[in-house]
């Protein structure tokens, strides 16, 4: 067995589900193939014995340098658990979260997702309240449209919200993506989901992920994850649809009224969408 | 509109089980109550309670005692 020296060296991505992006971007770049592994720890479903099994010491002999996303508010005991691993001085890159809340202001309490929180895990408040409500696709649909134009919250506070909570973790990173998103998510479609990247999100921020990691040629590496990423679509295995008004009030040029957004296996329309989201209806079989 | 009770008003918003949530539950000791969850459930206590808060309590009500306390001042519970 090789010792030391004949281990390939890895980047280590602690952070929610969009570090595993991360991690697949840099495992499929040609000029790292062979020379730098990628390895992800998942923030958010890590638990306090995986740091003794999956994640234990042996875990970080290989690892040359971690990005590390950062979240705003109290540190966690997993985060804690990593930072115990690192020695002082061991390179770290720190990278914020991309989410987007405003761009989906009826995300909130619906108490179904408690109970089976895979099949639609993107909260609407307002199709929560109709899901008991009686009537056929186009009286749910209709009374659907008109609460939520009537109950449509100040979208421009909203996004206000949004942009405070990413220059949070922003001032916690190595680099600001919060001034990004402001710039270009009007021109460009930057989520599939509050909480789900698109390919221009994730090629932009592994762009400055690689900008910040030493020994590496940046030019050649920009080129290469642009290349890979031109037809990738990120994190598109639920697309929550826009709402045509939240569209319209920001002004999204990308956007398509008659979109079809993936959903899994299926395309729906937002009409459909919400049509399925109100009646919780199973889309599996 | 009926005024919710709380503690499933937060479950509901974080996607936990109603008993996950008691009284001492906070932002620390809460499974699935981070930053962007904070937010939503900021919003979603604006909409169902009729109240705007301000970005300081946005911020500050990161507990079940304190968002009693906001809503408290707001003449709520």
């Amino acid at each position: 067995m090789g010792g030391v020296a004949a281990m390939t060296p890895a980047i280590l991505i602690y952070g929610n589900c969009q570090g595993e992006e991360l991690m697949l971007t840099g495992r499929y770049l040609p000029s790292f193939q062979g020379r730098v592994a990628f390895k992800w720890i998942p923030s958010h479903k890590v638990s306090a014995s995986d740091w003794d099994t999956l994640y234990g010491p042996d875990y970080m002999r290989d690892v040359v340098t971690v990005w590390e996303q950062v979240e705003s508010g109290p540190i966690t005991a997993h985060r804690e658990a990593l930072h115990r691993r690192l020695p002082a001085g061991f390179p770290v890159v720190k990278f914020p979260p991309l989410s987007a809340l405003f761009l989906w202001p009826f995300s909130g309490n619906d108490p179904r997702i408690a109970a089976d929180p895979d099949r639609y895990p993107w909260p609407d408040s307002a199709a929560a309240v109709l899901s008991t409500e009686p009537g056929d696709d186009d009286v749910l649909f209709d009374r659907y449209m008109a609460m939520t134009a009537e109950r449509m919250p100040d979208l421009t506070r909203r996004s206000r919200m949004d942009a405070a909570r990413w220059r949070a973790t922003d001032a916690l990173a190595d680099f600001p993506m919060g001034p990004w998103v402001e710039q270009n998510f009007r021109t460009t479609k930057l989520f599939h989901t509050s909480g789900h990247i698109t390919a221009a999100a994730v090629g932009m921020l592994f762009k400055q992920l690689l900008r910040l990691t030493r020994g590496l040629n940046l030019a050649a590496l920009a080129a290469e994850t642009d290349m890979l990423l031109r037809h990738h679509q990120g994190q598109d295995f639920e697309c929550v649809p826009i709402h045509p008004l939240v569209a319209r009030s920001f002004d999204l040029t990308w956007y398509d009224p008659d979109a079809r957004y993936r959903w899994h296996g299926h395309e729906w329309t937002f009409r459909q969408y919400i049509l399925h989201y109100i009646r919780w209806a199973p889309y599996l079989d | 509109m009926p005024v919710p009770d709380l503690l499933p008003l937060i479950a509901g918003t974080l996607g936990i089980p109603p008993a996950e949530v008691t009284e001492s539950s906070d932002m620390t000791n809460t499974r699935k109550w981070d930053s962007l969850r904070q937010v939503m459930l900021m919003t979603e206590l604006e909409t169902s309670y009729g109240v705007e808060l301000t970005d300081e309590e946005m911020t500050e009500a990161n507990s079940v005692a304190k968002i009693r306390a906001v809503l408290k001042r707001r003449g709520i519970g």
